[in-house]
C-alpha cells in the first residue's frame, strides 16, 4: 500500500523566486540572501502539507495547492478606495500601519514613534538589521518539524514590520496595523517581528480585512521574543471573505517573569489558520492565547497552538469558543508540552463549541504532553447545541426565538471577550460580535 | 530591628548563604537585588523558618532575641511577614476563611482579642478595596485559579491584615504590570514610619521608582557583596549585575 | 467527669479552633479510647462449629426458624472460599481461633431503665463519650449502646413507640417482631451473597432493628455506638431498616474500640429497604483502632451494606467518615429498583500509618429514571494505601439513568498511596453517567505558607484537610460531623513531615 503523499509539490514557486528575489527587502544583505535560499530549498523539498500529516489532519489545503496566485510584487490595480481605511478610526488611536495586499503604504500610515521604534521591514533591516537577525536566530522553534508556510514566508516574504521596545518602556498607546487585501489572486507573505526587551509593555492590534473581491493568500509569520518582565498584548482581527486563504503562525519565546497575551476574533475564510508555537523560557511567565471563531456559510477556522513550558511556575492557557452554522467547520488543536523539571507548571486548554445547525462540524484535539511530576494540567472540550430549556425560558418571557437565540450565543462568547486584557478593545470587539449576528439577520431559524 | 550576623545556610547539602550580613533598623526600607541563583529566596525561606534550610553559622536576630529555634508560626506571630515569590495554593480553604484564621491566630498569639465575624468582614473589604482586590476573589479557595498579578496583590492584603513589624518581600514585583506594581507599592509605603521595616527582595529596578529605599544590597553567591542607597540601583540598572558585581570583588 | 462530647461541641464555634481542641485533648499518639473493661466476660468456647451456634441461639432464646437460618447460612460458608480480590493484604485469618460470643455477666437479665445497668459498664459508656444520660438532652438522641454482643439499654423507647416507630435490638426483634424480620432479613443480603455475608448470617450475635411505618417522619435521629472489647472476639452486627410508604429516618452508627495485639475480625452486615416515597439516611463515623505505627494490632472490618430502593421515588443515602480499623473492606451499595430512585453515597476515608483501605460503593441501575451520585473523598498519610472502588452499573430496563460521581484523593507526604478504580458497565444508551477524579498533595509548600500566616502545623493540616473534606462533612448529621472533623484531625497527627 503506498503511503499517503505527505506534501503536494507547488513547482511554480521556486520560479516566482528567482525571478523576484533580487527586488525583495534585504536582498543586499548577506545574511538574510542565504536565509531566503535556504527557505526556497527547503520549500521546494517539500511542498502544500496533505491531510497525511497529522498537523493538518483536519484542515484541507488542496484548493491552496490548485490555485495560481500572481507573483508577490506584481503589479495590481488599485481596488480600493480611501473609505475603506475608516476602519482605523474604529479603533484606539495609536501608531498605524497600513499594509495593502503585502505591501506597506507609507502614504495611509503613521509610524512616528517616541521611545518604541516601529520600522517597517526594509527600514528595520537598514537600521536594525542585527537585531532583527538576532531575533530570527532565537525564535526559530527548536522542534524538528518543517513548517512550509514559514519556509514560504521567508523564502518570499515581501513587507513587514519589526517593533523593538526598550528596556522597561511602556507603551502609553497601542500599535495599529490594518491588513488590507483588495484582489482576487494576490497572494501576500508578510513577516511582523516583535521584540519588546525586560521591563516593557507594548499592545499591538492587528485587523486583517478583505474586500468583496478578495480571494487572496496572506501567509503570515510573526516572530516574538518577550524579555523578562515584559508584557506583551495582541489582539488580531481578522474580516477575511469566504474565498480568502490566511495561514498565520507565531513564534514566540517568552522569558521569566514576562506575559504574552494574545487574542483572535475570526470570522473564518475559505481557508483560515491560526496557529502559534510559544516556548516558555523562564520562570513564573504566563501564556494566553485564545481566540473567538464564528462561522457561517462554508467558512473554515482552524485554531492551532503548541505551548512548551521549558522552566518552572509557569501558566499558560489556550482557550477557543466557536460558534459554527451552517455547514461552516472550526478545528482546535492545542497542545502543551511540559518538559522534565518544568515543576508547578499550571496548564490550561479549553474549547467550546457550538453547533448551530445540523451540517456544521467540528474537530477538536487537546493533547498533554507532561513529563514533569508537580504540575497542573487540564484540557476541556465541549461540543453542544443551545440549550433548549434555556431558549424556552426566554420565549416565555417574551422574548422573540430570534432574539433568545442570539442572547444565549452572545453569552457563550462574552466570558471569551471579557477575558481580554486590554479594556480599550472590548467595546469594539463586542461590536464586530454583535455585526455578525445582524449579518445573520435574515436567516432562517 | 532584623540583624543577620554572618549567618551561614545549607540547603540539601549546598552551602547557599556563605556569611551574610545585614542590619535593618525602624522605619527603614531595604533593597537586597542579585541575579538568579544568588540567594534571594533562600534568604527569605531562611527568614521564614522553613524546614530543610538549616543554618549552619550566625545568627538572626530579631529585635534583640535570636529567632533561630522559633518555628514559622511562633516567628509571625513576633511579627515577621514574608511575602512568598510563588504564593502557594491551598484549594478548599477559602481566602476569606484562612484569613480570618490567620489573623486571628496571630491576634490569640500577641495576646489581643480576637476579631469577630462582622468587624473581620468589615476590615477585610476595606483593605481589599485599597488594594484593587474584587470581593469575589475572597470567595475563592486560597490562590487557587489566581492569575500572578493577583496572587501577589492577595500577598500585600495579608501583610495589610496581619500589621507585622518588619516584613520581607520575595521578589513580590516580578512580573506585574505598572497598574498592580503600583498597588503593591503603596501597599509597601503605607507600611513605612518608624516602628516598622520593610525589607524588598527584587530582581528589577523598576519597583524602586515606585518604592524609595534608604539602603540598596547586592546579593551574590550568597553573600552581600556590596552597599549603598538608590544610586547603587541606578549603577545596576545601567552596567548590569556582571559589572557591578566584578566592581565589588 | 471527663469533658463530654456534648460539652465540647457547645463550646465550640470556630472550626478550627474545633480543631484545634480535640488535638489538645488528644494525648500525643496515643489512642484516646485505648482501655478495655474489667467486667466480667461470658464466653463461649474458642472456635467455630453447629454447635456454637446453637449455642448462641440459645443463649438469645432464639425461634427455631431463626436458628435454621443461622445453620443454612452456616451450611452455605462451608463451602464458600474466602475472597482474595482486594488490593489490601493482611494475615490469613483463623476462624477456629476467635471466640464466638461474649456477654458481660451482668448482662443475663436486660435492665429496664439507665439505673439498672451495671455502673461500671456505664463508666465505660461516659470514656467513650456517650454518656446516656447526656445523650438524653441533647435534642432526643436515642441510643442502642451495645456493649460487645449484648444490647444494654435502649433509651427512648417510648417516644419513638407513641409514633409507631420500633428501635431495638435485633435479638428483641427476632422475639417480638418475628414477621417482620422473616419477611425482610435476608432479603436484600441473602446468606449466600458473599463469603462475610455468609458468616455474619450464621453467627451475628446482634445489631440493631428499625421500622418506620407508612407516612411517619422519626422524630430524631437513631445511633448506634458499638465497641469490641473481649480478644479475640470477631463482632458480627446485623442491622436491619425497614421505612414503609412516605417515611423517613436518619441513622447514626459510631464506632470505636480498644487497644489490642491481636487482630480483630468486624464482619458486619446491614440491610436496609425503603419502600414508596420513603427515605433511609445511614451514617457511619468510625474509629475502629487502626494498629499501631508499624500496623500491628487493630480492627479488620468487613462489611456488606446494601440499601434497596424498592419503591418509587424512594432514597437512600450512605456517609461515612472512616478512620479506624487496620485493614477496611466495605462496599455501601445500592440497588435502584424502583423508579425515579435516588441513591448517594459520601465518604471521607483516611488512612494513616500501615493502615490499608479497599473502600466504595455500588450503585446498581434497575428502574427508569434513577440517579445516583457519589463523593468519595480519600485522604492518605503515613504508609498507608487507600483505594477507591466505585461501581455504577445501568442495566438494560434503566432508561435515563443519572450518575455523578467524584472522587478526590489527597495524598500528605510521599509514601503513600492512593488509588482509583472505577468501574461503569452501561446496557442502556439513554443513561448520563458523568466522572470526576482529581488527586492532591499537601506540600510542605502549604504548610509552612500557613504557618508563616501564624497558623501551628496542626492547624494548618486541620484546615487544609477540612477544606478537602468539607463536601462531605456537611451532609452528616450536625452533632456528628463535629465528632467527625475531630476524628479526621486525630487520625493525621504526626502525618507530615
Amino acid at each position: 500500500m503506498v503511503a499517503r503523499a505527505k506534501y503536494i509539490e507547488k513547482p511554480e514557486v521556486a520560479d516566482q523566486f528567482k525571478v523576484i528575489n533580487t527586488k525583495l527587502p534585504g536582498s543586499d544583505i548577506n545574511w538574510m540572501q542565504q536565509w531566503r535560499k535556504q527557505a526556497m530549498e527547503a520549500f521546494s523539498n517539500t511542498g502544500i502539507p496533505t491531510q497525511a500529516q497529522e498537523e493538518w489532519k483536519f484542515t484541507n489545503l488542496k484548493d491552496l495547492q490548485r490555485k495560481n496566485f500572481t507573483s508577490p510584487l506584481s503589479d495590481i490595480e488599485e481596488h480600493f478606495i480611501t473609505k475603506d481605511l475608516s476602519l482605523l478610526d474604529q479603533l484606539p488611536q495609536g501608531p498605524r500601519l497600513v499594509f495593502i495586499d503585502g505591501i506597506y503604504q507609507e502614504k495611509y500610515s503613521d509610524a512616528v514613534t517616541g521611545k518604541i521604534m516601529v520600522y517597517p521591514l526594509k527600514e528595520a533591516l537598514e537600521k536594525a538589521g542585527d537585531r532583527v537577525k538576532q531575533l530570527l536566530d532565537q525564535t526559530a522553534q527548536e522542534d524538528a518539524e518543517t513548517h512550509p508556510f514559514v519556509d514560504l514566508d521567508a523564502a518570499l516574504m515581501t513587507d513587514g514590520f519589526y517593533v523593538h521596545a526598550p528596556k522597561n518602556v511602556v507603551a502609553d498607546q497601542p500599535i495599529v496595523v490594518l491588513y488590507l487585501n483588495t484582489q482576487a489572486k494576490a497572494q501576500s507573505h508578510l513577516r511582523v517581528l516583535l521584540d519588546v526587551e525586560e521591563g516593557a509593555d507594548i499592545t499591538l492590534i492587528e485587523v486583517h480585512k478583505s474586500l468583496e473581491v478578495s480571494a487572496s493568500f496572506t501567509n503570515l509569520v510573526t516572530n516574538t521574543k518577550v524579555g523578562a518582565n515584559a508584557r506583551l498584548r495582541q489582539i488580531k482581527i481578522n474580516h477575511n471573505t469566504a474565498d480568502d486563504y490566511h495561514i498565520a503562525m507565531t513564534q514566540a519565546v517568552i522569558e521569566k517573569d514576562s506575559r504574552l497575551e494574545s487574542f483572535n476574533l475570526n470570522t473564518g475564510a475559505r481557508i483560515s489558520r491560526h496557529e502559534a508555537h510559544i516556548l516558555i523560557q523562564g520562570e513564573n511567565s504566563e501564556c494566553h492565547w485564545n481566540s473567538a471563531l464564528l462561522l457561517r456559510d462554508q467558512r473554515h477556522a482552524d485554531f492551532t497552538a503548541r505551548v512548551t513550558h521549558n522552566a518552572c511556575h509557569c501558566l499558560s492557557k489556550q482557550m477557543c469558543k466557536t460558534i459554527v452554522d451552517d455547514q461552516a467547520k472550526a478545528v482546535f488543536q492545542g497542545k502543551t508540552i511540559v518538559r522534565p523539571g518544568a515543576q508547578n507548571t499550571d496548564g490550561y486548554q479549553l474549547n467550546n463549541n457550538l453547533l448551530l445547525s445540523p451540517k456544521a462540524t467540528v474537530d477538536t484535539k487537546p493533547e498533554l504532553e507532561i513529563f514533569a511530576d508537580d504540575v497542573k494540567c487540564s484540557h476541556g472540550a465541549t461540543t453542544g447545541q443551545l440549550d433548549k430549556d434555556a431558549l424556552f425560558y426566554l420565549c416565555s418571557r417574551g422574548l422573540s426565538e430570534q432574539e433568545a437565540r442570539q442572547l444565549l450565543i452572545k453569552a457563550f462568547i462574552a466570558d471569551e471577550i471579557e477575558a481580554v486584557t486590554y479594556d480599550e478593545i472590548k467595546p469594539h470587539l463586542n461590536e464586530l460580535v454583535q455585526e455578525w449576528f445582524d449579518h445573520d439577520d435574515n436567516s432562517a431559524i | 530591628m532584623l540583624k543577620i550576623n554572618n549567618l551561614q545556610v545549607k540547603v540539601d547539602d549546598a552551602q547557599i548563604i556563605k556569611g551574610l550580613n545585614l542590619h535593618v533598623k525602624p522605619g527603614e526600607i531595604h533593597a537586597i537585588m542579585g541575579p538568579n541563583g544568588s540567594g534571594k529566596s533562600t534568604l527569605s525561606y531562611t527568614l521564614g523558618g522553613r524546614d530543610g534550610y538549616d543554618v549552619t553559622g550566625g545568627d538572626i536576630l530579631f529585635e534583640g532575641t535570636s529567632i533561630l529555634d522559633l518555628d514559622p508560626s511562633e516567628r509571625a506571630v513576633l511579627g515577621i511577614f514574608l511575602g512568598f515569590q510563588y504564593p502557594v495554593e491551598i484549594p478548599g480553604v477559602t481566602t476569606m476563611t484562612f484569613l480570618k484564621t490567620a489573623v486571628n491566630a496571630v491576634r490569640k498569639g500577641r495576646g489581643m482579642e480576637e476579631l469577630d465575624a462582622v468587624n473581620f468582614l468589615k476590615l477585610v473589604r476595606q483593605k481589599a478595596k485599597e488594594l484593587g482586590i474584587e470581593e469575589e476573589m475572597l470567595k475563592r479557595s486560597v490562590n487557587t485559579g489566581f492569575s500572578g498579578g493577583e496572587k501577589k496583590r492577595n500577598e500585600i492584603l495579608q501583610m495589610s491584615l496581619l500589621e507585622p513589624r518588619m516584613a520581607i518581600l520575595d521578589e513580590t514585583d516580578s512580573g506585574l504590570d505598572i497598574d498592580a506594581l503600583k498597588v503593591v507599592a503603596n501597599g509597601v509605603n503605607d507600611m513605612r514610619d518608624p516602628d516598622h521595616a520593610i525589607v524588598v527582595i527584587t530582581h528589577y529596578q523598576r519597583l524602586l521608582d515606585y518604592i524609595e529605599p534608604d539602603f540598596v544590597h547586592i546579593l551574590s553567591r550568597g553573600k552581600i557583596v556590596r552597599s549603598g542607597d538608590k544610586a547603587l540601583a541606578q549603577e545596576l540598572e545601567t552596567d548590569g549585575y556582571d559589572s557591578v558585581i566584578a566592581k565589588a570583588a | 467527669m471527663s469533658k463530654t462530647l456534648v460539652q465540647e461541641q457547645e463550646q465550640l464555634s470556630d472550626e478550627a479552633r474545633e480543631v484545634m481542641d480535640t488535638v489538645d485533648s488528644a494525648v500525643g499518639k496515643a489512642y484516646k479510647y485505648g482501655f478495655s473493661t474489667d467486667i466480667e466476660m461470658e464466653m463461649a468456647p474458642k472456635g467455630l462449629n453447629e454447635d456454637i451456634i446453637r449455642l448462641i441461639s440459645a443463649k438469645k432464646e432464639e425461634p427455631q426458624w431463626m436458628l435454621d437460618w443461622r445453620l443454612e447460612a452456616y451450611k452455605i460458608w462451608q463451602e464458600m472460599e474466602e475472597p482474595d480480590w482486594a488490593k489490601v493484604k493482611y494475615p490469613p485469618i483463623d476462624y477456629q481461633e476467635a471466640y464466638y460470643y461474649a456477654a458481660p455477666k451482668n448482662m443475663k437479665e436486660k435492665p429496664k431503665s439507665l439505673d439498672e445497668v451495671d455502673p461500671e459498664l456505664l463508666r465505660t459508656y461516659e470514656k467513650l463519650g456517650i454518656p446516656l444520660k447526656e445523650q438524653e438532652v441533647l435534642a432526643g438522641v436515642a441510643v442502642d449502646a451495645v456493649f460487645d454482643s449484648v444490647s444494654v439499654a435502649t433509651t427512648f423507647k417510648s417516644k419513638l413507640e407513641e409514633v409507631g416507630v420500633i428501635f431495638c435490638s435485633m435479638s428483641e426483634a427476632i422475639k417480638n417482631h418475628p414477621d417482620l424480620v422473616k419477611k425482610y432479613l435476608g432479603s436484600v443480603v441473602p446468606q449466600a451473597d458473599n463469603f462475610f455475608a455468609a458468616l455474619n448470617s450464621a453467627v451475628f450475635t446482634d445489631g440493631s432493628f428499625v421500622y418506620v411505618p407508612k407516612g411517619v417522619r422519626c422524630p430524631m435521629e437513631l445511633s448506634t455506638y458499638f465497641r469490641i472489647n473481649a480478644q479475640n472476639t470477631g463482632q458480627f452486627e446485623r442491622t436491619l431498616i425497614i421505612v414503609e410508604e412516605g417515611s423517613y429516618v436518619s441513622y447514626l452508627e459510631g464506632c470505636t474500640a480498644p487497644m489490642r495485639d491481636e487482630h480483630q475480625l468486624h464482619a458486619a452486615v446491614v440491610e436496609l429497604v425503603a419502600l414508596d416515597d420513603a427515605e433511609i439516611r445511614y451514617a457511619t463515623v468510625q474509629n475502629w483502632y487502626p494498629g499501631d505505627e508499624n500496623g500491628k494490632g487493630g480492627i479488620y472490618n468487613f462489611v456488606t451494606k446494601r440499601g434497596a430502593c424498592r419503591g418509587k421515588r424512594s432514597k437512600i443515602s450512605w456517609t461515612q467518615v472512616e478512620t479506624g480499623s487496620a485493614v477496611t473492606w466495605k462496599y455501601p451499595s445500592c440497588i435502584l429498583q424502583g423508579d425515579y430512585s435516588v441513591g448517594e453515597f459520601y465518604s471521607v476515608a483516611i488512612t494513616n500509618n500501615r493502615q490499608q483501605a479497599d473502600t466504595g460503593t455500588k450503585m446498581i441501575h434497575i428502574g427508569k429514571n434513577t440517579s445516583s451520585k457519589i463523593i468519595s473523598k480519600g485522604i492518605s498519610a503515613g504508609k498507608s494505601d487507600n483505594t477507591y472502588r466505585g461501581l455504577v452499573k445501568i442495566l438494560p430496563g434503566a432508561q435515563n439513568a443519572r450518575n455523578f460521581t467524584q472522587c478526590d484523593s489527597m495524598l500528605i507526604g510521599d509514601k503513600c498511596g492512593a488509588h482509583t478504580v472505577p468501574y461503569i458497565t452501561s446496557k442502556n444508551p439513554t443513561a448520563v453517567i458523568e466522572h470526576e477524579a482529581t488527586t492532591s498533595r499537601i506540600s510542605e509548600n502549604q504548610l509552612f505558607y500557613a504557618m508563616q500566616r501564624g497558623l501551628s502545623e496542626e492547624e494548618a493540616l486541620g484546615l487544609i484537610v477540612n477544606g478537602f473534606c468539607k463536601q462531605v462533612l456537611q451532609i452528616l448529621p450536625m452533632e456528628f460531623a463535629v465528632e467527625a472533623q475531630k476524628l479526621v484531625s486525630i487520625s493525621l497527627e504526626g502525618s507530615v513531615g
